[in-house]
């Protein structure tokens, strides 16, 4: 009953934080996705010139941006979520309060800002001319949802982790490194080779990248078994995640 | 007072497990897991059960590192106890270090409205009460400069400030009090006093005996993580005292001096134990001293000494022939722990044979402090 105020008042801290002592303010927010999607398109379709089958009619930028700033509100939410507890150390040991309430502060602040991001782009994206079809809306929007859960669902595992065991963070970021290249989002599911095809599909970040191509830029999304069995999943991780991180919480502040 | 308690403890202790090695921090991680409990570690506090009844202000005594900031954590339900059970029904106020819970980065309101929040303020009652916040911590504009930039004296007073805006039924308050200045240090007796007076529960942790004793009306000794004493806030904190100066004089080690005169027997009120004597306040003691030795001293030096040796008074009686024969009194002590030194003089006054010390104890409880009663009339 009070957590609700409380991860409120801690998330727009958190937001606040990260651009309390820049005078750009929330501004960065959307300037940086902005830039960083120009240095993409400069370098992988002037420079490399690279040709994705798939993309061929949408062009490479909007195929790689719609999965791009997806992945990287769930890569940053759960580096931040996962640091969590043991970066809010002086408050556990001296304020109670419920600690799940920091990770998703965390975890929900760094994935807002790019969730801000992303919007930023496909405003631009669409002001240049790509089609981003309307229908795919609430699918990706469905789609985000997912992310968002699976995401808060790791990073009540790692923040809990990382309380014991000080090197998990150290090692998410190699970690997220491979996962990102795993996952079709600088290339197409159609350019691995087929042998391959079934390992990568293991990881569930490829059906929410392609899902989020099909609903949004070739408005043809339809739902397939995969899509009943995805939130279900999702949603095991962040039950059991939960469930780890609560059995964890009274011990965390003897190993802070 | 019948009823529920606010808090009751039972049983309740803290053992940290041993967290230095990563194998140590594994196995932690394994045990939690399992829900086992923690390995075998350093107890920091052992068995204690405490109940406190609304109303009640109960001061909690005890070294550095006795268990009594763990305590009230515990019952703060910031950290939680290794063993035992804890209850508390009632809004919990805990002021229980110096900015706890201020971010560094943030002004003084920002971190008041987290605090609130976390006190479950909702947002109309923190902006409703935001002016009486800033008027009690008399901040000034300091209020909308980073906290990082306060001085100690300040963050104590803005963390006050939200505890009386909180206005919780439970105060935990551990060693804040000392950090403010004179004034700041009054107002917050003064609305402790009232918060009290209320209705308010209190749980004081303070080195001084003066807040302490003007409080609260009962205490709990800690010592290494045990409950040593509880009871009438005098009793315990004079308890408390004496341990304290025992242990001083102990650490100072004995004196010597040249053994001329020696003082064979000394009976106080016909008893020549050296266990503490109880006396009534106001009543007067009888002393008779056999000196030996060389000769006689031509004088006795007695004097009246608090715990740890701080002189109250001293006299001098004549000593010429043994046994001495005197009365003192009657002695306007306050109650308390004191100590009487009884020390041979020669004809020039200086001391020539060892000193004898017997300890008093003057019963009762009073509301004054320091030593001495002071008649006084009102006119």
């Amino acid at each position: 009953m009070k957590a609700l105020p409380l991860l409120r008042n801690l998330l727009v801290r958190e937001i606040r934080q990260r651009y309390v002592s820049s005078a750009g303010g929330l501004f960065w927010a959307l300037i940086l996705p902005l830039a960083q999607l120009g240095i993409y398109a400069f370098v992988f379709v002037h420079i490399f010139k690279i040709r994705v089958p798939g993309a061929d009619l949408t062009g490479f930028v909007p195929f790689l941006a719609i999965a791009f700033w997806p992945w990287s509100a769930f890569a940053e939410g759960l580096s931040r979520g996962a640091v969590a507890i043991t970066e809010n150390q002086a408050l556990i040991g001296k304020v109670a309060l419920p600690h799940h309430v920091l990770v998703l502060a965390n975890a929900s602040a760094a994935f807002v800002l790019n969730l801000f991001g992303y919007l930023a782009v496909l405003i631009v994206l669409i002001a240049l001319g790509t089609t981003v079809y309307p229908s795919g809306i609430l699918p990706a929007l469905w789609i985000v949802a997912q992310i968002f859960a699976l995401m808060v669902g790791l990073a009540f595992f790692l923040s809990a982790v990382q309380v014991f065991v000080r090197d998990l963070a150290h090692a998410l970021q190699p970690i997220l490194l491979l996962w990102f290249f795993s996952t079709p989002i600088l290339y197409s599911m159609a350019m691995v080779p087929e042998r391959f095809q079934p390992w990568l599909r293991i990881n569930p970040f490829v059906h929410f990248v392609e899902g989020l191509r099909q609903a949004l830029l070739y408005g043809e999304w339809r739902p397939a078994t995969i899509d009943w069995i995805m939130p279900l999943a999702v949603l095991a991780v962040l039950v059991a995640g939960y469930l780890f991180f609560r059995r964890l919480s009274p011990r965390f502040e003897d190993f802070l | 007072m019948t009823g529920q308690p606010l808090i009751e403890l039972k049983g309740v202790g803290k053992r940290y497990p041993p967290a230095r090695s990563s194998g140590d921090r594994l196995l932690g991680l394994w045990r939690g897991l399992l829900a086992r409990s923690p390995s075998a570690a350093a107890g920091v506090l052992e068995g204690i059960d405490l109940r406190v009844q609304r109303g009640e202000a109960l001061a909690v005594l005890g070294e550095n590192g006795a268990g009594k900031s763990t305590l009230l954590k515990i019952v703060a339900g910031v950290i939680p106890p290794s063993t035992g059970t804890v209850r508390v029904n009632g809004r919990l106020g805990a002021l229980l270090a110096l900015g706890a819970g201020f971010h560094p980065e943030f002004s003084g309101r920002q971190n008041v409205r987290t605090a609130a929040t976390l006190a479950a303020l909702d947002a109309a009652e923190i902006d409703a009460r935001m002016a009486d916040i800033i008027e009690f911590a008399q901040l000034g504009a300091a209020i909308d400069q980073p906290v990082k930039h306060y001085s100690s004296g300040m963050t104590v007073r803005l963390g006050f400030a939200v505890i009386t805006a909180i206005r919780p039924e439970v105060l935990i308050s551990d060693e804040v009090l000392a950090v403010g200045d004179a004034s700041f240090q009054k107002k917050c007796i003064r609305w402790l006093e009232d918060y009290l007076a209320g209705g308010g529960t209190l749980l004081l942790v303070s080195h001084s005996v003066y807040h302490v004793q003007k409080l609260c009306r009962r205490a709990l000794w800690l010592h290494q993580g045990r409950i040593r004493r509880e009871g009438d806030v005098f009793a315990v904190s004079q308890a408390y005292l004496a341990h304290h100066e025992a242990k001083l004089r102990a650490a100072a080690g004995g004196e010597t001096a040249p053994r001329r005169v020696r003082i064979d027997r000394l009976r106080i009120n016909g008893s020549g134990a050296r266990e503490a004597l109880l006396i009534a306040p106001e009543a007067s003691i009888e002393i008779v001293a056999e000196l030996g030795g060389e000769r006689p001293g031509d004088r006795l030096s007695v004097a009246i000494q608090q715990m740890d040796g701080a002189l109250i008074a001293r006299v001098r009686v004549e000593a010429g022939v043994s046994p001495v024969r005197f009365e003192l009194g009657p002695l306007p002590l306050l109650p308390g722990h004191y100590q009487v030194e009884f020390l041979p003089l020669d004809g020039g006054g200086n001391r020539c044979g060892d000193a004898e010390r017997r300890l008093l104890r003057v019963t009762g409880g009073s509301r004054e402090f320091g030593s001495l009663r002071i008649p006084r009339q009102w006119h």
